[in-house]
């Protein structure tokens, strides 16, 4: 079986971060169907340190401005298995993290982001191994490009990915 | 599920069999909800207590700021009245007493990642909550702390939930002796106990091993066991003074004394009496009525103490009573570092830390360091950081609080200032538990489908103001504020100098998010604790109304006069008079923030409130059995499929056995083995015209036969067992239908 529940998180490069606004436009975006899925809700995790920030749960996804891992970025992170492979589905999950941005430059968020990288990983312990850094690793480079470099690997415990520049 | 069968056979070796059965059965229960097979009542009461509740927005509903919209979720199943199959929900991980273990912590830190949304939260009853889970996730996730010895069972619906202690138990100075064995006793004795299935309502029950420490609450629960020694013929003995029907809610009533003394081993069997004679005569119909407090009211304790004494004469003996108590569950605690005086240093945030976070052991030279958890939620990173502290510088067993905090024990006075510097790196390392910025929220409108206004908001946004205001006069410091999102006191509201629950409030036909206030409640086991409701205020001006309520007690205390000594003394009146500016509501267009509520960004509405699950789902006896019967039916069926005869046998005739147990049982509760169900079962309905012969003789064939495994005789067995099941509703629907007639 591959591996599932992929989770993608582009970071924050500049621009003090707002977690009310970002609430705020959360909310317009379920008003609005700005992303695709079925959006249930928002939640203010603003009282944590280094959490998942404010969040947008969706019944296929969670997508939150994340404050964990001691950066704060724009991530998603899918709840359903899939039959799709795991490169296109990298695929799709950043291009779900880039809507986001869109939308977030629309609303004159005052928040930049450094797109030409990201981390990309698996919420998937089950199928878990010694080299799955190494899949994460092949699955970016047919995802985006033999240019796509790792630039770190998570540490033992926390959730298996890697950081990548992808151009 | 194709994961959880993956997880169970990484875990096999690992797994408790009756616990992986338990969740097997569940799975089961799943498929046959999604055909339409098992009622919404059932299931629901069914996986409510396996601790997967429901939440907010699960009937699909939801007010979106502009309009109130229908959320399309794909599935068309439901997994109770009016609950979405997909919508996200909560799961309750029972911890009993608060006990949780590093690698335990570590694997809820791993499940809060994978399957929720990166947080677990303590609540008020030293469980572990996880949010925005998807019931398709629920076997692997209850597998994998199956596998670490945790278990989900009995966290939610109509049983005895969590049983908790104080976490000093053991550890601190004066008590009476450790209770922490005898609440895992009584754990495992009642945890899905036969006695315990037919409830009205849940059942609390607390231990604690000191009567002045107010942390066990054992008189605010169901049933309290509070440590004891007594002289009997010149010789110490050992004890419990025992109460019963205490409870906060909407109505809050103080224990009364069961028992001034109880032996040690009696206590599981006048526990078994207790909850025999609340799932006989408590209400049933009347969620509101139904806890055990309504019954020891109606009755009066000593009524109840005698029904209690003739239940005991009446219960068949279990040899569990005793030898669950003389073996008792001992947790050994090996501290890391040796014992070392504790010191101060020149860091006054250390200091501060100290001052309010570690106390002295009774064992010299060690510590207990109370991690303080800004509303009780914490990260996978902290998670893990609490776990790794526990297994180098403290002891492993690590407790949760009711107060939704952490403590570390056994920490050496050496150890200290790098537990801190540690916990500071994690976000943890505040130095203010027990201050009045160290408040308690129930989950109130974030997640949950009774709440009306938003308790976490609240006290996020009261606690940034308080911190805003420095270093505060030491008798406010010293006050305890708790919230809850609506009146049933989950926040426990009652007990806190300043107590606030959520209500609301219209203006100019909008709505406005209010909280009650109640003053002057008392953290504390003696009687008559509970906080003075005074009037309700917007929640917007709780800040100022904290100010306020604050200077004037300082201002106005006598000498040395705590807050509940003075909220007596100025009367309902004066305290009223206060706070009557913030009764006010602005107009909206002057103050448009006073219609919303803390941290949620659309207009206040109290449209989205749903029916609760907290009071579970009233499923009888013959329900919860015949249940298990169609489960078993199924399961043969799967494995007819597969090709596994023998097995598809065995569970045919199994679903049999269980469906006349379905029957029986509901004459004689105490009825549990395969031989005394087909003794009462033949006793009750052979030759009596109450059941067909012929069905009967299914059972009696696939009893005393043996078939040969092949799929023919398989089959056979699957059709008679489905015809048996028929039979029994039939034979329950024909006796219900003589009882109407008479």
């Amino acid at each position: 079986m591959e591996l599932q529940k992929v989770v993608i998180k582009v970071p924050v490069s500049a621009g003090a971060l707002d977690l009310n606004a970002i609430g705020a436009e959360f909310t317009k975006w379920i008003q609005n169907s700005s992303l695709p899925g079925v959006l249930i809700d928002v939640a203010d995790y603003s009282h944590m340190f280094e959490g998942p920030g404010v969040i947008l749960v969706a019944h296929e996804y969670i997508f939150s401005l994340d404050q964990q891992d001691g950066f704060n970025g724009l991530k998603v992170a899918y709840r359903l298995n899939s039959d799709e492979p795991l490169a296109q589905r990298f695929k799709q999950g950043l291009d779900l993290v880039r809507s986001g941005i869109a939308l977030l430059k629309q609303a004159n968020i005052e928040i930049e982001f450094s797109e030409d990288q990201c981390w990309l990983g698996v919420a998937d312990r089950l199928n878990e191994t010694s080299d799955t850094h190494e899949q994460l690793f092949t699955a970016a480079k047919v995802a985006f490009g033999d240019k796509v470099t790792c630039l770190k690997k998570s540490e033992s415990k926390a959730l298996a990915m890697i950081k990548v520049r992808l151009s | 599920m194709p994961d959880a069968k993956a997880w169970r056979d990484k875990l096999e070796t690992k797994l408790v069999p009756q616990i992986a059965e338990n969740i097997h059965q569940f799975e089961s229960q799943m498929q046959l909800k999604k055909q339409g097979k098992v009622s919404d009542t059932l299931f629901a009461e069914s996986r409510l207590r396996l601790g997967l509740y429901g939440q907010r927005y699960d009937n699909g509903h939801r007010f979106d700021g502009v309009q109130a919209r229908q959320i399309e979720f794909p599935n068309p199943y439901t997994k109770g009245h009016e609950t979405h199959w997909d919508a996200p929900g909560m799961v309750r991980i029972k911890i009993p007493k608060g006990e949780v273990f590093p690698d335990q912590l570590d694997l809820m830190a791993n499940l809060s990642e994978e399957y929720a949304d990166g947080v677990s939260h303590i609540s008020t009853r030293q469980d572990i909550q996880l949010h925005f889970i998807r019931i398709e996730d629920t076997p692997s996730l209850m597998l994998r702390l199956a596998a670490v010895g945790i278990t989900t069972q009995d966290a939610c619906g109509n049983s005895v939930r969590n049983v908790t202690t104080s976490p000093e138990t053991g550890v601190e100075e004066g008590e009476v002796f450790n209770v922490d064995p005898y609440a895992t006793a009584i754990f495992r004795f009642l945890l899905g106990h036969p006695d315990t299935m037919e409830f009205g309502r849940k059942f609390k029950i607390s231990f604690s091993g000191k009567e002045s420490n107010a942390s066990g609450l054992t008189n605010m629960n169901d049933m309290g066991f509070l440590a004891k020694k007594q002289m009997v013929d010149g010789a110490e003995r050992l004890g419990f003074k025992v109460l019963v029907g205490g409870g906060l809610g909407a109505v809050p009533h103080d224990a009364k004394v069961l028992y001034d003394f109880l032996p040690l081993e009696k206590i599981l069997p006048v526990s078994q009496a207790v909850c025999r004679i609340f799932s006989r005569l408590g209400e049933k119909k009347n969620r509101a009525l139904a806890r055990v407090k309504f019954l020891v009211a109606k009755i009066g304790v000593e009524k109840f103490k005698d029904m209690v004494e003739e239940e005991l004469k009446t219960m068949r003996h279990d040899p569990r009573w005793e030898a669950l108590i003389q073996n008792l569950e001992v947790t050994e605690e090996h501290p890391k570092t040796l014992a070392s005086i504790a010191r101060k240093g020149e860091d006054a945030e250390f200091n501060t830390w100290m001052d309010f976070n570690v106390r002295q052991q009774k064992q010299a030279g060690y510590y207990l360091v109370t991690v303080q958890v800004p509303l009780g939620d914490l990260t996978p990173k902290q998670m893990r950081g609490i776990a790794e502290l526990a297994r180098v510088r403290a002891s492993d067993s690590v407790r949760l609080t009711v107060d939704q905090n952490v403590v570390l024990r056994y920490v050496s006075g050496s150890d200290l200032v790098h537990v801190f510097n540690e916990l500071k790196r994690l976000g943890l390392g505040e130095g203010c538990s027990g201050s009045i910025q160290d408040m308690t929220a129930c989950p109130g409108t974030d997640t949950c489908k009774l709440g009306t206004s938003s308790s976490r908001g609240l006290a996020f946004g009261l606690q940034k103001h308080l911190q805003s205001k420095g270093k505060l006069r030491p008798e406010i410091e010293k006050l305890k504020i708790k919230m809850s999102g609506c009146f049933n006191s989950c926040g426990q509201h009652h007990l806190a100098d300043i107590g606030f629950y959520g209500v609301a409030r219209k203006k100019d036909g909008r709505d406005v998010p209010h909280f009650q206030v109640e003053l002057g409640g008392r953290w504390s086991q003696e009687e008559g604790s509970y906080g003075l409701p005074i009037t309700a205020v917007t929640s917007k001006s709780i800040p100022a109304l904290v100010d306020k309520l604050t200077d004037y007690y300082s201002q106005n205390r006598k000498g040395d006069e705590n807050f509940y000594e003075f909220i007596k003394r100025i009367g309902k009146k004066e305290a009223k008079d206060l706070l009557e500016e913030f009764k006010e509501i602005p107009d909206y267009d002057v103050a448009p923030e006073y219609y919303s509520d803390w941290y949620d960004h659309r207009p206040y509405s109290t449209g989205d409130k749903g029916i609760g699950e907290c009071a579970g789902e009233v499923v009888s006896l013959f329900e919860f059995e015949i249940g298990k019967a169609e489960r078993l039916y199924f399961d043969g069926q799967v494995a007819l499929d597969e090709g596994q005869a023998l097995q598809a046998i065995d569970l045919g005739t199994a679903a049999m056995v269980a469906a006349a147990g379905a029957l029986v049982k509901v004459q004689n509760k105490d009825i549990h083995e395969k031989a005394e169900v087909l003794k009462e079962f033949k006793l009750r309905y052979e030759g009596k015209g109450l059941f067909s012969a012929n069905f009967m003789r299914y059972l009696y064939q696939a009893i005393e036969s043996t078939r040969a495994a092949n799929v023919e005789n398989a089959r056979q067995t699957l059709q008679e067992a489905q015809l048996f099941i028929e039979e029994v509703h039939a034979s329950r629907d024909r006796a219900a239908a003589a009882l109407e007639t008479k």
